[in-house]
């Protein structure tokens, strides 16, 4: 997959749905308890504090030294001493998957939070200021959009060099728009309701309304995007660090290993297979969680209120946001 | 007792030339089978690297020669240079080199090749290039003396002409053809197509002047990624492949393909920054130099990484190109209590965590890969981080992803340690040491190496004469003297191995010779087996 | 009408953006790109006075701003430079890898949607069963799989071990087989996903409800009325992924060696040929730009609201 840009898309259409509800989702009970009871979310949290665990406690899995060489031991198969067998240069698959595992999740929360906090902090002033501030950062927004994430952050980590800091750099310049666009349009949403207009009346401060109105009820969505973006992140800082711009060597990174077992594929494919296993999980992981979230965030979902509940306008407005055009077509215009 | 020396030294490179992995000659000789002679072969080269436009447009010839157009001279295998379409030429002072043309040559055209096209299809061209090349052409300098006898005075004074025209880029192209889209040469095959990224297809020349190709025609395929080159080989996408990995060669073997390897034709060596500022300043000390070129296991570097495809000879141009005065470079064999002592002498005391430490600075060491390419080099990098930090040196790794970048690097000299794997292909060993490391009158490099690595006086002393030296044997001397000085004594050049060239091959595949230098390969005598 | 002529100016102001990224990519880069420049074309560190030439050769010592409006003048005229690497012309390279881009986009996109559609049309009717589950399940397994991953997983098993295909490279049909795979895997997944919701969505519309409550068969209106009606939108949603196939083929391009514009990309990165990368940049804003355009102008013809709202907002 081309990883960053695409789901974003189809994650902007669902999470816009989303916004006229956002203001019950503060408010819901138990929403723990909700996802208890949905399977998909459950099996992807497994998957996530599993992959976590075993990234924290790497040093008391493995008792080899993800680094240490010893080109004695070259390509060995999976064996007592050496699970997941043994790469090119003789050091332990497994403990460099687990220490990997350190560097790619970490890397990839470093990422998604920068993304998180430059697109919702955007995105907030952009919607409740509008005016001059919405069009500018709306504009930049627009012609960041016109160009494929990935390739973007391609460019951007190509300019600044090769390192995992440059990747995660790019990657933050280069998927934060999307986010941000879907913030201000929660906001906007909001700011029309007659409970900001009354804080406003009593005379409350932008800053206040912005923090103690409007930011709550966009936690939902950006909840749910934010999970589902940790996915996205870390495929994305893969492939960049597949394609040869990530960590430097020797340190173990998911993608750096399986760009590395790439170029021993047919001798040693044990060095491709499970870096690639471990990605694929993590990512799949992050999505079942953040699927899950939806669904328990979303109460038509839940509840099946789509069979029931004529949705045409949410529809056209997702619609039109979808193909990525002009913000004619406003959240806050479509509400039912 | 000179003529001894040489003579053992001789019988030590035949021997080392023989235990070099497979035999060249194994699939050559008298008993060759029968060839199929309407065959069509196909080659997996490397990434198509061909320039189409301007003054160094070189489709078909550079890098990947696909012997469409000939040169001048040409490059042995040893390194020694041979006739091709000049069949002889000698130096008349000051400066000038006179080419005597083969009589009976044509183009794919038809046309003649005469000394008049020699100098509008090579020297004319060349001269339009920045710099007038690597003979320095100047618009003047080919001057017709009949009609197969051509007078060469390149703008600065060049006295290894006959051995810097091999290169392909220096190739002969007929008059008026376009050397981007549609090169006419005089070479055994001819251009049929060209899709970029994809493919160029040749066929043979049935007029060819020479002796006559073996296969009816050659498409070379690009594979920029080498696993995918060697996957390609084993689905039979291809019959002979350019590069083979070195780990997969046993593999091959097994499957029934056969791997030939040519001698040395590179060098993987660091340059150790002599002349940094903080906090690259460490390498200042030869003591700490010199340790490290002591303190790597050449032989685990060549068995274990480069499994046995490679030499642990202290080489920075390949041995055969030195001629008889190969085994004057002495190099810094391996010895980890000696160099253990030579850093404690400087005062680098192993600190708690092993690495050393003096007056509080630890023993940090960047070390930057990027020539031609950081991943090239790979695994090499993390191996020295390994053999170093059992001295008490700490390395970091730092990559560039091509040359340029690389050397961006250095200029600024923002690290300790530089790997670097060159290839040689002409028959002037004295080219890169000069460039690279000279100092001294007449030095024409940029300084980007010299800035870091320049390994001092006595060097530029013994590298001066060569310059001006019309003598090969004598050059070929001179060279290697002052590469000992720069290698052993000074240790500001730190080989690490010699580098084959490997291709790998369908066993129906025949008469190929492996070359050290992809530039210089002959598709002559290379057939498909009826 | 009005709209069209809206809408047509939107694509100016992203476009410029678009250029003046592309613009400033390489001016960001470390380094003298005179120097690149020369270092490409020598294959050697240049002289100093190389580069004051080659400065001058290249324009390079104008103001910024002037080499900028030359840039995107340039630009505009389809002239993009030329590349350090093959010194061809950029635009003529674009257009022609985007050829090979294209070669395995539209078969991969063709078959995303052959699968997508059926698949997505069958959950949303057997919505929350287990055929549903499932197929929602591997849809997000699809969304999550590493193209790269995949890719070699493909090469392992169909051209090391089986040998049924070629490993890598363009050339006979079977050489289009798995890079068509790989990259119809990612769109496969998310448009499933997609039809899926949007049929919901329809199959809850007023009309259908009352074309049941008529006592149309479900199969019928499933087909006469859901099913046309959930396309449009799936279509158009499709029509914008094949900007994506075409553009951010990277990946699958670099392992399956495709000379396309991923491919392209790559290599101009690992060579640091700027011009190549500009060149890219604004291929893929053009065509983003375009494919947006489309989209946009070909939803509004069928649905009149949009336009009427949009007038109306303005």
């Amino acid at each position: 997959m081309n990883p960053s840009a695409p789901p974003t898309e189809v994650i902007t259409a669902e999470a816009h749905v989303l916004v006229p509800e956002a203001s019950r989702v503060a408010s819901r009970p138990g929403l723990l308890r909700v996802m208890a009871r949905d399977r998909t979310a459950m099996v992807g949290l497994v998957i996530v504090s599993t992959l976590s665990l075993a990234a924290v406690l790497a040093p008391l899995l493995s008792s080899h030294d993800p680094n240490a060489v010893d080109v004695a031991r070259r390509f060995l198969p999976p064996s007592s001493e050496f699970p997941l067998g043994t790469d090119h240069l003789g050091r332990d698959v497994f403990a460099r998957l687990l220490f990997g595992a350190r560097v790619s999740i970490s890397s990839a929360l470093v990422a998604t939070a920068g993304i998180t906090a430059v697109g919702v902090l955007l995105g907030m002033v952009a919607g409740y200021l509008g005016g001059v501030v919405d069009t500018a950062i709306s504009r930049v927004v627009d012609i960041m959009l016109a160009l494929p994430t990935l390739l973007t952050a391609l460019a951007v980590t190509a300019i600044l060099g090769p390192g995992l800091d440059n990747v995660v750099v790019g990657i933050v310049i280069a998927a934060w728009p999307s986010y941000c666009r879907i913030v201000r349009g929660a906001v906007l949403a909001e700011r029309e309701k007659d409970y900001v207009e009354a804080a406003r009346a009593a005379g409350a401060s932008s800053t206040r309304i912005l923090r103690r109105h409007l930011l709550p009820n966009v936690v939902g969505p950006v909840v749910v995007m934010t999970t589902l973006e940790l996915g996205i992140t870390l495929l994305a800082i893969s492939a960049l660090s597949f394609l040869g711009l990530g960590v430097t060597p020797p340190t173990a990174e998911w993608g750096a290993m399986l760009s590395e077992g790439r170029t021993y594929l047919a001798r040693a494919s044990n060095m491709m297979l499970f870096p690639g296993a471990a990605i694929f999980l993590m990512v799949l992981g992050f999505n079942l969680l953040g699927d899950g979230l939806r669904d328990v965030l979303d109460p038509r979902t839940v509840h099946g209120a789509a069979w029931a509940a004529p949705r045409r306008r949410a529809r056209r407005r997702r619609w039109h946001d979808v193909t990525g055009g002009d913000q004619a077509l406003s959240p806050g215009q479509g509400r039912d | 007792m000179r003529r001894l020396r040489a003579l053992v030294l001789i019988l030590i490179l035949a021997l080392v030339g023989a235990a070099c992995g497979d035999d060249p000659e194994e699939t050559e000789g008298g008993q060759q089978p029968a060839v199929n002679e309407s065959a069509e072969l196909r080659v997996g080269f490397t990434d198509d690297q061909y320039v189409l436009e301007g003054p160094e447009a070189n489709l078909s010839a550079y890098p990947l020669n696909t012997n469409v157009l000939e040169t001048l001279t040409y490059l042995t295998p040893t390194y020694e240079v041979k006739p091709r379409l000049a069949d002889r030429w000698e130096f008349r002072a000051p400066n000038t080199w006179r080419f005597h043309l083969h009589p009976g040559v044509r183009f794919h055209d038809g046309r003649p090749l005469n000394a008049q096209a020699v100098k509008e299809g090579l020297f004319e061209r060349v001269a339009q290039r920045r710099g007038g090349g690597t003979i320095k052409a100047g618009p003047n300098s080919a001057v017709v003396v009949d009609d197969l006898t051509i007078d060469f005075t390149p703008t600065v004074p060049n006295v290894r002409v006959p051995e810097q025209i091999v290169h392909p880029q220096n190739a002969v192209i007929a008059p008026g053809a376009d050397p981007g889209r549609n090169p006419i040469g005089t070479g055994p095959f001819r251009f049929v197509e060209y899709r970029p990224k994809e493919r160029i297809v040749v066929e043979r020349n049935p007029e060819y002047w020479g002796t006559r190709p073996s296969v009816a025609r050659i498409t070379f395929r690009f594979y920029a990624d080498t696993n995918a080159r060697l996957l390609a080989l084993r689905a039979g996408d291809i019959d002979l492949a350019y590069q083979v990995p070195r780990d997969d060669v046993q593999a091959l073997k097994n499957e029934g393909f056969t791997v030939l390897n040519s001698t040395v034709g590179a060098y993987r060596a660091m340059y150790a920054t002599a002349h940094g500022a903080a906090p690259f300043d460490i390498l200042q000390d030869i003591n700490v130099r010199k340790a490290i070129a002591l303190g790597v296991d050449r032989r685990k570097l060549v068995d274990g990484v480069l499994t046995g495809l490679a030499t642990t000879d202290q080489t920075f141009v390949p041995p055969s190109s030195l001629g008889r005065h190969a085994g004057e470079v002495k190099g810094n064999p391996y010895d980890p209590a000696r160099a253990r002592q030579l850093l404690d002498q400087s005062g680098w005391r192993p600190g708690p965590d092993g690495i050393r430490v003096k007056d509080g600075r630890r023993l940090k060491l960047v070390l930057v890969s990027g020539f031609p390419s950081a991943e090239a080099l790979r695994p090499t990098p993390v191996f020295l981080q390994s053999e170093l930090r059992n001295l008490g040196i700490d390395v970091e790794i730092q990559e560039r992803p091509d040359s340029a970048s690389f050397q961006d690097l250095m200029e600024e000299k923002k690290g300790d340690l530089w790997i670097e794997e060159g290839n040689q292909n002409d028959a002037n060993p004295g080219f890169l040491p000069t460039l690279l490391l000279y100092t001294g009158p007449g030095s024409a490099g940029s300084g980007v190496y010299q800035g870091v690595a320049a390994p001092g006086p006595r060097f530029d002393q013994l590298l001066e004469p060569s310059l001006t030296e019309v003598d090969l044997d004598t050059m070929q001397g001179q060279v290697a003297q002052a590469l000992n000085e720069a290698i052993t004594e000074q240790a500001t050049l730190i080989p690490l191995a010699g580098i084959f060239r490997i291709y790998g091959m369908k066993k129906s595949v025949v008469g190929f010779q492996p070359h050290p230098s992809f530039l210089n390969i002959s598709w002559l005598g290379v057939g498909v087996s009826a | 009408m009005a709209y069209v002529v809206r809408r047509l100016l939107l694509v100016i102001p992203t476009l410029l953006g678009v250029s003046f990224l592309a613009f400033a990519l390489a001016n960001l880069a470390p380094g003298d790109p005179a120097e690149q420049y020369l270092r490409r074309v020598l294959d050697r560190v240049p002289t100093p006075e190389e580069i004051t030439e080659a400065r001058h050769d290249l324009g390079l010592d104008r103001p910024l701003v002037v080499q900028f409006a030359r840039w995107t003048l340039d630009a505009a005229q389809g002239e993009l430079g030329t590349s350090y690497a093959s010194r061809r012309p950029v635009a003529d390279e674009v257009v022609e890898r985007a050829r090979y881009s294209l070669e395995l986009a539209v078969p991969a996109g063709l078959l995303a949607l052959l699968v997508a559609l059926p698949v997505g049309t069958i959950c949303a009717l057997y919505r929350s069963r287990p055929t549903d589950q499932l197929v929602r399940v591997t849809a997000l397994a699809g969304a999550s799989m590493p193209s790269f991953w995949l890719g070699l997983l493909l090469i392992l098993l169909f051209a090391v071990h089986l040998s049924l295909v070629p490993v890598a490279g363009r050339g006979g049909p079977g050489s289009f087989v798995l890079p068509v795979v790989t990259l119809a895997l990612e769109p496969a997944a998310l448009l499933s996903r997609f039809t899926r919701s949007t049929m919901l969505e329809t199959l809850g519309e007023d009309y259908i409800r009352t074309a049941r409550a008529k006592g149309l068969s479900r199969r019928l209106v499933v087909e006469r009325h859901a099913l046309r009606n959930a396309l449009i939108p799936v279509i158009t949603y499709f029509g914008t992924r094949l900007g994506h196939l075409v553009t951010s083929a990277v990946i699958v391009e670099t392992i399956f060696v495709w000379p396309g514009i991923g491919k392209l990309t790559v290599d101009a990165i690992a060579t640091r040929d700027f011009p190549m990368l500009q060149g890219v940049v604004v291929f893929a804003g053009l065509t983003f730009a375009i494919v947006n355009l489309l989209v946009d102008l070909s939803y509004a013809a069928i649905d009149p609201r949009i336009r009427l709202a949009t007038e109306s907002h303005r």
